[in-house]
């Protein structure tokens, strides 16, 4: 077990085992789950056919512009030009984010010397939950963010050797051209410098220089590419402008269940050990950056400064490392009792429980993710909005389902779920749940002509989304024409003016 | 002997060339938003007060305190930068005045800032790292090219120090002469100079009696001139706090992320020799405090203290020994570019900021085709554009401390931009005998409204009361009926 071929070959067989997991739940559907993945979609193709991403969208919201690091779109538009979108939009974010096997284990056996312990750490990061229903039919950035930060920390653990300066700031650049999230790693970065004052433990000159090049890097590119969304929101930018009446809900309070179940109760557990453990009793400079790392997520999220789903993967990550002390020093424990010889049986138990703990719940959160994505009669009736409407169409749908308005059938959207540079997203989202929700007519038709709209999608997901079961307002014929309906999915043309 | 002569000279001579760099780099950093603007064929003041301050210079150099181009009329007080605005208007005409006054004002406070820490001990390097960063700044450049009393009493108060840290009687005169005409702008500024004497007095314990004679003569001054408010507010204070200090974030008068970064590197390394520095923690927290009474302005005052702490940041960070020196070499290069994208970025933002071409256009069409004694309502920050350049009454401008019933106006104004009701809407514009509605681009897109048909923006074409008599790209006239 110890020699490290072997470890290695394991590792792969790890690897495969996650990838072909997630792609056989990623191809259980032909559609991709969430709205943001036909964001991406539509991004990608654009930049596969003109060399750039849509940076001036005519369709959403009826015209706006997008600002956001498109380094994850470039990715997946390189493979574009090879491959099939709906097969780049499934495989390649999977092996990206299959690859955190690797990482993770270079960072635990980097900080235990121990690769059994590194080996089984990989081992869950690999199906950590939250990470993988997250990941894995739904083209999100989050997978090559995680593996890019969890390689962004190697590297930082080993920042005295010089190549891994370069490599460090070669992945920083990489991070904050795919996605804002590095600013977690940053903050991590000062509360690091903080614990290891607090601590007394020495100060490493390099890692001050390299933190502090960090923070001027990061700040300098961001000012310079959201320096329009820094003027047009101000400090409120950290709320992305998202609608008041969906903050609360958006940033969900994340309870410790919550997290048991998203990360896994072995890790999570484990590391929260690692961490009572090492901050009061053992002083060590690399665990430090890591209860470092935990302790701004959890803050983070315990102020709602933070997507919950982003911070619990991080979460997830940072304690699977963390597990990988634990590990080791139990098992080097029984190794020096009585209980030597039962050996064998306390791995049986660890092994169902972390079958149980986290492989399950990872399987079962994935199920349900790739369960949600569009369903065929959704993407039927973008079909016929596409053949049957023309291009300057304005098409309303809820908030989740506008990204398909604009991607699948490529009409103008009144709202979707990029709030940003959106002035009076408030009252625009109020509307649109005033028209779903009319109970009389004339409300409903003002609201329709406040944004031109020309037809309403109505689907299980606006059910859903606004608690009704069917739209009140639409008895009149005059006014409104069922167009289309399969199994609950309808569309209804407007025709009234007032 | 003769070679410590030589390098001395040498020594002199790069010092000479220094501050000739500084003050020319200031000089054209200042030039820049009127430059950019003169090039769009665009020749309107920059910032909203300017056409206060040209117009308060106008009426003081006359003699005329009333102004009666606020709807119920107003007493002005004027300050020592309005009769020397209005002096310079006789010569230059007062648009003229009011663009090269405070650039004028911004180099001489260069100047002056610059001898000022060479006689307070500051080596070449630090003054340099301190000055370069202070004439990036974006606070620095607004204070500078945008008229305002502030510019002049900043450099009144710079100069007074120079003079006061003088060995020469006479030349300690001339500085108590500085301070005094710095105090006519506001009591704020008495109070500024007062403290300010206090700690160098204080913590230097020289010219006690002399700081002693100057202080009493400052309250003199005070109680005489300025019965009333200790410090007038000439724009209007945005919510915000946060927005408005960081320039990056939208701040008018702000500081840009890098400079402040580096603020409060310069802090911390100067906590090692924290007992030098006290009387600068002083002053700087004296101003944090005065935000509530000056608002953004306070920054004008601020900036000059954060630049201090930039420069012994800049210091610190280039004085310490790297381990990587391609690390140091990209960190400096990222702070350059950093405090100049600010810079760039702030300059941009200031040579497009009203009042714009359209908006002279449209208030031309006003003067013209309106009556003398009509009331136009409009955003207040407007107020003073409209007063000066169509020469028509306000409902309201962002002087408020100087309406007495503001508060009620504001929140007439409030209701007669928000409300869908006609008769509710047509009962204030009586009260206020206002004729005209000046709307822009700006108070469609969030100033005012979020929303297309929002209260008055709903009423205004569905209505027989109000008429469209004029539009251009981005503003609109309409005639109440």
């Amino acid at each position: 077990m110890q020699s490290k071929q072997k470890i290695y070959c394991l590792l792969a067989l790890v690897f495969a085992f996650s990838l072909g997991v997630r792609l056989y739940f990623a191809f259980q559907s032909p559609t991709f789950t969430g709205g943001d993945a036909y964001f991406t979609i539509r991004q990608v193709e654009h930049i596969r056919q003109t060399g750039l991403p849509i940076f001036e969208d005519a369709l959403s919201y009826g015209g706006r512009t997008y600002i956001f690091p498109p380094l994850f779109q470039y990715v997946l538009a390189f493979f574009n030009l090879f491959l099939p979108i709906t097969i780049v939009g499934k495989l390649i974010p999977n092996i990206i984010a299959s690859s955190i096997v690797f990482i993770v284990y270079l960072i635990a056996e980097n900080i235990t010397k121990n690769r059994t312990s590194a080996f089984f750490a990989s081992v869950l990061a690999a199906f950590i939950p939250i990470y993988m229903s997250a990941t894995t039919n739904t083209v999100s950035s989050y997978a090559l963010v995680l593996p890019l930060m969890a390689y962004l920390v190697y590297c930082f653990l080993r920042i005295e050797e010089e190549r891994y300066v370069y490599r460090y700031l070669g992945v920083l650049l990489i991070m904050i051209l795919t996605h804002h999230s590095v600013v977690l790693w940053l903050l991590s970065l000062i509360v690091y410098l903080i614990l290891i004052r607090l601590e007394g433990l020495p100060k490493n000159r390099k890692e001050t220089e390299v933190i502090m090049f960090s923070i001027f890097f990061f700040v300098w590119l961001q000012v310079v590419i959201f320096k329009k969304l820094f003027l047009f929101h101000g400090p409120e930018v950290i709320w992305q402008n998202i609608p008041s009446s969906i903050l609360a809900n958006y940033f969900t309070s994340t309870s410790i269940l919550t997290m048991i179940t998203q990360i896994g109760t072995i890790p999570l557990l484990y590391g929260m050990y690692a961490i009572s453990r090492y901050l009061f009793a053992i002083k060590d400079r690399k665990i430090s950056l890591f209860i470092g790392f935990a302790f701004t997520v959890g803050l983070l999220l315990w102020f709602k400064l933070v997507q919950p789903s982003l911070g619990l993967m991080i979460l997830g990550i940072v304690m699977t490392v963390l597990f990988s002390l634990f590990h080791q020093r139990t098992f080097d424990y029984i190794r020096k009792t009585r209980f030597e010889r039962y050996r064998n049986i306390f791995f049986g138990v660890f092994l169902v429980t972390i079958t149980s703990t986290s492989l399950v719940p990872a399987l079962y959160h994935t199920k349900e993710s790739v369960h949600s994505s569009v369903s065929s009669e959704t993407m039927a009736a973008l079909g016929w909005l596409q053949e049957n409407t023309d291009d300057d169409t304005v098409i309303l749908s809820s908030p989740p389902e506008g990204h398909l308005i604009t991607s699948v059938a490529q009409r103008k959207d009144v709202v979707d779920t990029n709030y940003l540079l959106i002035a009076g997203i408030d009252q625009r989202y109020d509307d649109v749940k005033g028209i779903y929700t009319a109970h009389y007519e004339t409300r409903a038709v003002k609201l329709l002509n406040k944004y031109g709209v020309n037809y309403l999608l109505f689907t299980p997901v606006t059910r859903r989304e606004y608690g009704i079961e069917a739209l009140r307002f639409i008895d009149n014929a005059r006014c409104f024409k069922h167009v289309f309906g399969v199994n609950g999915t309808d569309i209804y043309r407007s025709l009234c003016k007032i | 002997m003769t070679m410590r002569k030589g390098n001395r000279a040498y020594q002199g001579l790069k010092e000479q060339k220094l501050l000739l760099a500084i003050l020319l780099i200031g000089m054209a950093i200042l030039v820049v938003p009127y430059l950019a603007r003169v090039i769009s064929g665009d020749t309107a003041l920059v910032g909203e007060q300017s056409y206060l301050h040209a117009r308060m210079a106008e009426y003081a150099v006359r003699g005329i305190s009333q102004d009666d181009l606020l709807d119920g009329g107003r007493t002005f007080s004027y300050t020592t930068y309005h009769y020397v605005l209005g002096l310079r208007g006789k010569l230059l005409g007062i648009e003229k005045a009011s663009m090269v006054l405070p650039a004028v004002l911004g180099v001489l406070s260069l100047f002056f800032a610059y001898l000022l820490l060479k006689r307070l001990g500051v080596d070449g390097k630090t003054r340099f790292l301190i000055l370069l960063p202070l004439v990036l700044s974006p606070a620095f450049i607004y204070t500078y090219t945008v008229s305002n009393p502030h510019a002049f009493a900043i450099m009144l108060t710079l100069l007074g120090f120079l003079c006061f840290a003088d060995d020469e009687r006479h030349i300690r005169i001339l500085g108590a002469v500085a301070f005094c005409l710095a105090a006519f702008s506001q009591p704020f500024n008495a109070a500024l100079i007062i403290g300010l004497l206090l700690i160098y007095t204080i913590t230097t314990t020289m010219r006690k009696n002399e700081a002693i004679i100057i202080i009493a003569i400052l309250v003199l001054i005070v109680a005489i001139h300025h019965p009333a408010s200790f410090a007038t507010r000439y724009e209007t204070i945005p919510g915000d706090v946060m927005r408005e200090i960081i320039s990056d974030l939208g701040g008018k008068i702000g500081f840009g992320v890098f400079y402040s970064i580096l603020t409060i590197i310069g802090f911390f390394a100067s906590w090692k020799q924290k007992s030098l520095h006290v009387g600068v923690y002083v002053a700087v927290a004296a101003l944090l405090a005065s935000y509530p009474l000056l608002g953004n302005a306070a920054s004008m005052y601020l900036n000059f203290f954060a630049a201090y702490f930039v420069g012994i940041g800049l210091v610190r960070l280039q004085s310490t020994r790297w381990e990587f020196i391609v690390i140091r070499n990209l960190t400096f290069l990222i702070i350059i570019c950093g405090l100049l994208f600010s810079s760039i970025s702030y300059l941009d933002r200031l040579s497009h900021a009203p009042v714009t071409k359209e908006m002279g256009d449209g208030l031309g069409w006003l003067a013209e085709h309106s009556l003398g004694d009509e009331t136009v309502l409009s955003h207040p920050s407007y107020g003073y554009a409209i007063e000066y350049l169509a020469g028509r009454k306000v409902m309201l401008d962002s002087l408020f401390s100087s309406i007495p019933d503001a508060e009620r106006r504001r929140l007439d104004m409030d209701t007669l931009f928000y409300t869908v009701n006609l008769e509710e809407a047509e009962g204030i514009l009586d009260r206020y005998d206002i004729e005209y509605i000046l709307i822009d681009k700006a108070m469609k897109e969030q100033l005012v409204w979020e929303e297309p048909d929002q209260g008055l923006l709903y009423l205004l074409p569905g209505s027989e009361t109000f008429k469209n008599v004029y539009a251009n790209d981005e503003v609109e006239i309409w005639k109440v009926g």
